[in-house]
């Protein structure tokens, strides 16, 4: 499923990465919880038969950018495409440590994770600018 | 009580997006909640996060921002022109930019016609 969805993704972006010989970076960018981490071990289990984040029902799970370097595909001509996949924080616009209490985190974890997370934020947001100043 | 502060393009329109995302930051942190006419660029608003990140303490928890934005796909050939000479002469103030603090503002809705604002229950 994954497969298909990567495939139909480049088919929609219409450009054939598969002719690029320039290294490509595929970002996974979205709010706290929507299932970035869970998309891109998808496409590490799919693809590598690992995963590369671990993955929580509680926000912020990943608050440190996870790059997985040399992830190959390969398409129906039997092309190959190599990229690295970056899983990313998830960028919010808020963050209380109150919340994390509420999810059953203890004081001192929920402090400690919300300080990580807005981190995280922070460096989602500075290695996205890079990214898109360089598509620019 | 929950006060709103309206901000008029012409208050904004010289003002550098550094100015632009502190006066914003400011007036949030008074705990009113920011109307402004027209919307931020996108670099400008990942820096309003990033800058929000970086304020967050136990005093602040950041902000809730929703944009109301015009359907441009909706509006026929003769608006589209008018909505551009409108932005070339008088800037682009389409559209309608909500910020408030977490503190205050749960969550805010849109939806073409209508916004809602759920303040937090103190």
């Amino acid at each position: 499923m994954v497969k298909s969805f990567l495939l139909n993704l480049l088919k929609k972006l219409a450009f054939n990465p598969f002719s690029r010989k320039s290294h490509i970076k595929l970002g996974v960018y979205g709010p706290p919880n929507g299932g970035k981490s869970t998309l891109a071990n998808r496409i590490c289990e799919d693809w590598l038969g690992e995963t590369m984040s671990s993955v929580s029902h509680i926000p912020h799970e990943t608050r440190e950018i996870i790059i997985k370097e040399q992830v190959t595909i390969k398409n129906k001509k039997g092309k190959e495409l190599t990229f690295s996949l970056v899983d990313t924080p998830g960028i919010a616009t808020k963050i209380d440590y109150e919340d994390f209490l509420k999810r059953g985190m203890n004081k001192e974890d929920a402090k400690k994770r919300a300080k990580e997370a807005t981190k995280g934020v922070i460096d989602s947001i500075e290695f996205y600018e890079v990214l898109f100043k360089f598509i620019k | 009580m929950v006060t709103f502060q309206f901000i008029p393009y012409q208050d904004i329109e010289n003002l550098s997006s550094a100015k632009r995302i502190n006066k914003l930051i400011n007036i949030v942190k008074e705990n009113k909640i920011v109307l402004m006419e027209g919307r931020l660029e996108k670099e400008e608003e990942a820096d309003l996060i990033e800058i929000t990140m970086e304020e967050i303490s136990h005093k602040f928890k950041g902000i809730e921002l929703s944009v109301i934005y015009p359907d441009r796909s909706k509006q026929d050939f003769f608006h589209k022109i008018k909505g551009g000479f409108t932005s070339v002469l008088l800037g682009n103030r389409e559209g309608m930019t909500i910020i408030g603090p977490a503190s205050i503002v749960k969550k805010i809705e849109k939806n073409p016609n209508k916004i809602e604002l759920f303040t937090r229950d103190k």
